[in-house]
């Protein structure tokens, strides 16, 4: 098995005016699953096809295991990668597609067969090694993608964005497929993707990546509680977290439209005046009475989700979401009182986007 | 189809549903725009096609068109009893052949070239598109000029090495291959072309996926770009062998089919024929062969070029 290790990473297009990839610093665990998140345009793509070695830094170093080897071809690398359109060779079969890598390595027959059988078996691709890729759906197309991967045991596997191709149920399922093939193999992994619910649902360890840059890095959980910065706190998380602006006055956290927040002298000391954006999760939102409620507002639109019930309502300006029972929420055009725990908020410098 | 459509076409026993009237005026449409275009297909390609398809049965001269008579199969006879039909296909098939084998593996390595990021490419393009637009004469006779036996470039360059001058296009044994050379020369930039868009067409990430499978840029080269540009490489060999077997110009211009025959290729064979033997029955049955040969190679290549895959 192998680790991953990226030194001051940097790459520059021709012709950019900016860097793509800034100084990246990255430590991949031996065994780990790391999710590389973030907005089109951030550079996990381009990061992942760097430790690939398709495309070449433009500064920094790439280490796997105790060998440097940004500069060496990919196939000097042992890495595997899983592409988004699966890059399926369509002139063989789904046995020699899974087959190439070990046949040019000139492993002896049997074994080739023994390995491409196992996979297979693990995959659910058993009665599908005689056909061409043209005759699979996609979702045996992405199995053969990783069944490919797989049977080169290589050090490390490398994804890039494998499920956006599929539809939202095969997702769901290729998801827990691919979480419990790595929990099976424990191999290394890096994983980019830019939908949060897989980064949430796979990763050891989730990196946001914004603008070339470690946004944050940490387990989802953490990175979910106690987001450093505004940009994480808005990415991750489904509905999104609410933002509203803020500021402490006299200890405490004033929320416009009226509505006051006590805080803790020790947290409000320090933030005294200070001009803050505060994160809210949906969930955070409980309802409360009207004396004790910390939101007063009227529920515009209710979305009923069966297990919970999502209310729509503004405050101060700004559009919000409420995450309740179904059988606690009110129905839309009814008034709303809302109550909040100082502990479940995440307070930003409005001017920087960082937590304080 | 509307609701209102199949109601009123059920009662009706005709499969197919009657056309309303847009879709008669769509079809008249469709036809005024056609028209020109199959009219002339007609007269000038058609209606010749027929004839000579009738005259390949007669006794037939252009001196005398009134005097023809039929003749049944003499003129196919004639092509198995006298030697002249099978020599000059023989010469055209060896003619297309080098042709296709010269063509095929520099167009592809030039379509290589282009489709890569080296530099100059520009200049390569335009360097060997240059004799495909350029006239067949004007290449032929630039060509006569060059492998002149006495004043020759080629001989020329032959010469500065010390080695013996060639005779080329007055040699029965360097005449075909001097010609199949210059055609080869001269149709490359548009096989290159064809190869370009088929390697252009073969997604980035398959041979990006094969070179970390382990391969090297050879095997990729040999194991993903060639297998999956097959079916371009057939195209190809067709469309060139089809222009080879169809090739008048070099005979015509550059040795009169000889010496000794060796560059009677067919299509020159069937003009002698026809206007300076005045046979033009037997002309017409041997273009009638012609035909009938490259309809099969084109019937051939759409049976091999069924889709087995794609991407």
């Amino acid at each position: 098995m192998a680790q991953v290790r990226l030194v001051d990473l940097g790459k520059t297009y021709d012709g950019a005016s900016a860097n793509t990839i800034k100084g990246l610093d990255l430590e991949v665990a031996d065994g780990e699953f790391l999710v590389l998140v973030g907005p089109s345009g951030c550079g996990k793509s381009t990061t992942l096809r760097m430790i690939a070695g398709l495309e070449e830094p433009t500064a920094g170093e790439i280490w796997i295991s105790d060998r440097r080897v940004d500069g060496l071809e990919p196939r000097e690398r042992d890495i595997a990668m899983v592409f988004q359109n699966y890059a399926l060779y369509p002139h063989m079969t789904v046995a020699q597609n899974m087959s190439f890598g070990l046949r040019l390595a000139k492993v002896p027959k049997a074994e080739i067969r023994q390995r491409v059988e196992t996979a297979a078996e693990t995959l659910g691709l058993r009665d599908y090694l005689n056909r061409h890729p043209k005759a699979l759906s996609g979702g045996q197309r992405q199995r053969v993608a990783m069944g490919r991967a797989i049977v080169r045991e290589p050090g490390v596997f490398l994804f890039d964005e494998p499920l956006s191709n599929l539809d939202a149920q095969l997702r769901g399922q290729m998801r827990t497929e691919i979480r419990r093939l790595h929990d099976r193999l424990s191999a290394t992994t890096v994983y980019v993707t830019h939908d949060q619910v897989e980064a949430m649902t796979l990763a050891d360890r989730v990196v946001v990546l914004k603008d070339g840059r470690i946004e944050q890095q940490g387990s989802p959980q953490e990175l979910y509680d106690r987001p450093a910065t505004r940009f994480v706190a808005g990415f991750l998380g489904s509905p999104q977290m609410n933002m509203l602006s803020g500021e402490v006055r006299q200890g405490a956290l004033d929320l416009g439209g009226g509505s006051q927040l006590a805080l803790s002298a020790d947290r409000a000391a320090p933030l005294e005046g200070r001009k803050l954006d505060v994160g809210i999760r949906p969930e955070a939102f409980r309802l409360a009475a009207p004396e004790v409620a910390v939101i007063h507002g009227r529920a515009e639109m209710v979305e009923l989700l069966g297990a919970t019930s999502l209310v729509h309502f503004v405050h101060a300006g700004q559009a919000c979401t409420a995450l309740l029972e179904p059988s606690e929420a009110p129905r839309a055009g009814q008034p709303l009182h809302l109550g909040l725990s100082p502990d479940r908020i995440s307070l930003f410098d409005a001017d920087s986007g960082r937590a304080v | 189809m509307t609701a209102i459509d199949r109601q009123m076409d059920a009662p009706r026993a005709a499969p197919r549903p009657a056309r309303n009237a847009r879709q008669r005026k769509d079809t008249r449409t469709a036809f005024a725009f056609l028209a020109p275009f199959l009219i002339l297909l007609l007269v000038f390609q058609y209606v010749p096609l027929a004839m000579m398809a009738k005259n390949a049965f007669m006794d037939y001269s252009l001196l005398n068109p009134d005097a023809a008579k039929f003749v049944g199969m003499l003129n196919f006879e004639d092509m198995f009893y006298f030697d002249d039909a099978r020599e000059s296909l023989a010469a055209t098939f060896l003619f297309a052949l080098i042709v296709v084998l010269i063509v095929i593996p520099l167009g592809f390595v030039l379509a290589l070239f282009l489709n890569s990021t080296l530099p100059a490419r520009a200049l390569v393009r335009t360097i060997i598109m240059l004799p495909v637009v350029t006239s067949a004469v004007v290449v032929a006779t630039m060509w006569n000029f060059l492998l002149d036996p006495s004043n020759g470039l080629i001989n020329g360059v032959i010469a500065l090495f010390g080695l013996p001058r060639q005779p080329f296009l007055t040699s029965p044994n360097q005449a075909l291959i001097m010609i199949s050379v210059m055609t080869a020369w001269q149709q490359v930039g548009f096989a290159t072309i064809l190869f370009l868009g088929g390697l252009q067409g073969v997604p980035k990430e398959l041979s990006e996926a094969a070179r970390i499978d382990g391969a090297t840029r050879w095997q990729v080269l040999w194991n993903i770009t060639v297998p999956l540009l097959s079916r371009t490489t057939l195209f190809v060999v067709v469309i060139m062998t089809v222009f080879s077997l169809q090739a008048f110009a070099p005979a015509f211009l550059m040795t009169d089919g000889g010496p000794n025959s060796s560059t009677n290729l067919i299509v020159y064979h069937i003009y002698k024929m026809a206007f300076v033997m005045q046979n033009a029955g037997y002309a017409s049955a041997l273009s009638l062969v012609l035909l009938l040969i490259v309809l099969g190679i084109s019937l051939l290549q759409m049976w091999l070029l069924r889709a087995k895959w794609n991407y």
